[in-house]
């Protein structure tokens, strides 16, 4: 999340007519806030967060609020206020502004530890989500908020993890995607392990700790594409398809090779995925 | 090429550009910084104005007073909620004491002189103002006697022209 946040004020004073909530997340409890209402929310063409809540000030609500959520498939189309001179009836009353928090699970601090995930030996990289949420100004009979197909380059892969003698994991958002394309490339001289994994989250039933992340645990890592050894100059393909693997908020992908490989670089991926079904 | 007028046609020209405001502006830069144009007659009171105004949320504001009659546009080019009206409290925004403006959709109203509007919101929000003032009767009267003088030259130049033909 950047500080301080992008401010939908400016956006008014600007003369443009949205405004564009595009941050990267850092915690699962990040709610952003708009002081200006609008008269179509949707999913800007950026965001890795599939389903985003949005509340507003609705005096005929519970604690004045209510919600909807967006998603790629469904915008909303209608004028919200923001009311800033009012106040949701919450215990520590706060204005009326428009406010924005991913529906969909983050956990920053997940960890493959059923996976054979070692604290002391394995590095782990995450692709920071973001999230993209656009506010339109003019009245809109209807949108279509498709997000562009994401593409990432990952070029250097620790695939000896941190000490030299343990793997590199590395976790890609998935919420939400319905297809995509991951290419491994092994351009090391030795033998290169890939697994690719897809991870749903899910809300602890744990009740005997205090609210944090604990609450959001691991509730299924499927094995995508099976354990698969490289070796030097080999390529690998592997297509996802929702409608075959299910949907999931992660994917993992495990690296892993015999030997010292010094500098890390050799090993790389190439991933798009798309909000298509194939 | 351009053409070269005689000299008493040209004469005539010029003073007839100097009586038509419009054409005296074309004449100069359009900074408007030469004599000509600083030496135009002008009426400031009876300046159409526009412009864009932000509210702010919260109280009740003075939005505009009318000096002379006015007919007054207003546009919410945002969402708002705004509202616009003659009272001097209008909060809460959506409460019926003033209209709440719709987005890119005018209100227009005659303001008679002494009329004052106020303005209320609940978000900051960009409003477009077009102020167009209404003359009294003698201003307008004072226009039409330019205009009869304009038509009078009109036609002692197409008489001149007629003259240089022959």
């Amino acid at each position: 999340m950047s500080y301080p946040q992008p401010s939908s004020n400016a956006a008014v004073l600007g003369g443009s007519d949205f405004f564009r909530l595009n941050t990267r997340l850092v915690s699962p409890g990040d709610i952003y806030e708009s002081e200006q209402g609008s008269h179509a929310f949707a999913i800007g063409p950026d965001s890795d967060i599939a389903n985003v809540n949005v509340f507003y000030y609705d005096p005929a609500s519970p604690a004045s609020m209510n919600t909807f959520q967006i998603s790629p498939d469904r915008s909303f189309v209608g004028t919200v206020n923001s009311r800033v001179t009012e106040n949701y009836q919450t215990p520590s009353p706060i204005p009326g502004r428009v406010l924005f928090a991913p529906a969909d699970l983050y956990n920053p601090f997940y960890r493959p530890t059923a996976l054979g995930y070692s604290n002391v030996n394995d590095s782990i990289s995450f692709i920071t989500p973001i999230l993209d949420v656009v506010q339109y100004f003019t009245p809109l009979p209807s949108i279509v908020p498709q997000r562009i197909d994401k593409t990432y380059e990952i070029e250097r892969v620790e695939a000896r993890g941190n000490a030299g003698n343990g793997v590199g994991w590395i976790v890609v958002p998935a919420w939400g995607r319905k297809s995509g394309t991951f290419l491994f490339k092994n351009c090391y001289t030795v033998d290169l392990d890939v697994t690719l994994y897809g991870v749903k989250l899910g809300i602890s039933a744990n009740q005997s700790v205090a609210p944090s992340l604990a609450f959001i645990s691991t509730t299924v890592e499927n094995t995508l594409m099976a354990l698969t050894t490289q070796i030097p100059g080999d390529t690998t393909l592997y297509t996802y398809r929702m409608s075959v693997s299910g949907q999931y908020d992660y994917f993992l992908m495990r690296y892993e090779a015999a030997s010292i490989l010094g500098t890390g670089f050799g090993a790389t991926t190439h991933i798009i995925l798309s909000d298509d079904a194939l | 090429m351009a053409m070269k007028l005689p000299p008493n046609i040209a004469k005539i020209a010029n003073e007839l550009s100097a009586k038509n405001k419009e054409q005296a502006r074309s004449i100069d830069n359009p900074t408007g910084s030469t004599a000509a144009t600083r030496s135009l007659p002008t009426n400031k009171r009876l300046q159409a104005d526009a412009y864009d105004y932000f509210t702010v949320p919260g109280d009740t504001q003075l939005f505009y007073s009318a000096e002379e009659w006015v007919q007054i546009s207003i546009i919410l080019r945002t969402v708002g909620p705004v509202a616009i009206g003659n009272r001097g409290t209008l909060t809460p925004v959506q409460s019926g004491k003033g209209t709440v403006l719709v987005t890119n959709e005018p209100l227009t109203m005659k303001l008679e002189k002494g009329t004052r509007l106020y303005v209320a919101s609940d978000a900051v929000s960009r409003l477009s103002v077009i102020i167009i003032p209404i003359p009294a009767t003698s201003e307008v009267g004072l226009e039409r006697e330019t205009l009869n003088q304009l038509m009078e030259l009109n036609a002692n130049i197409k008489a001149l022209a007629a003259r240089g033909a022959r």
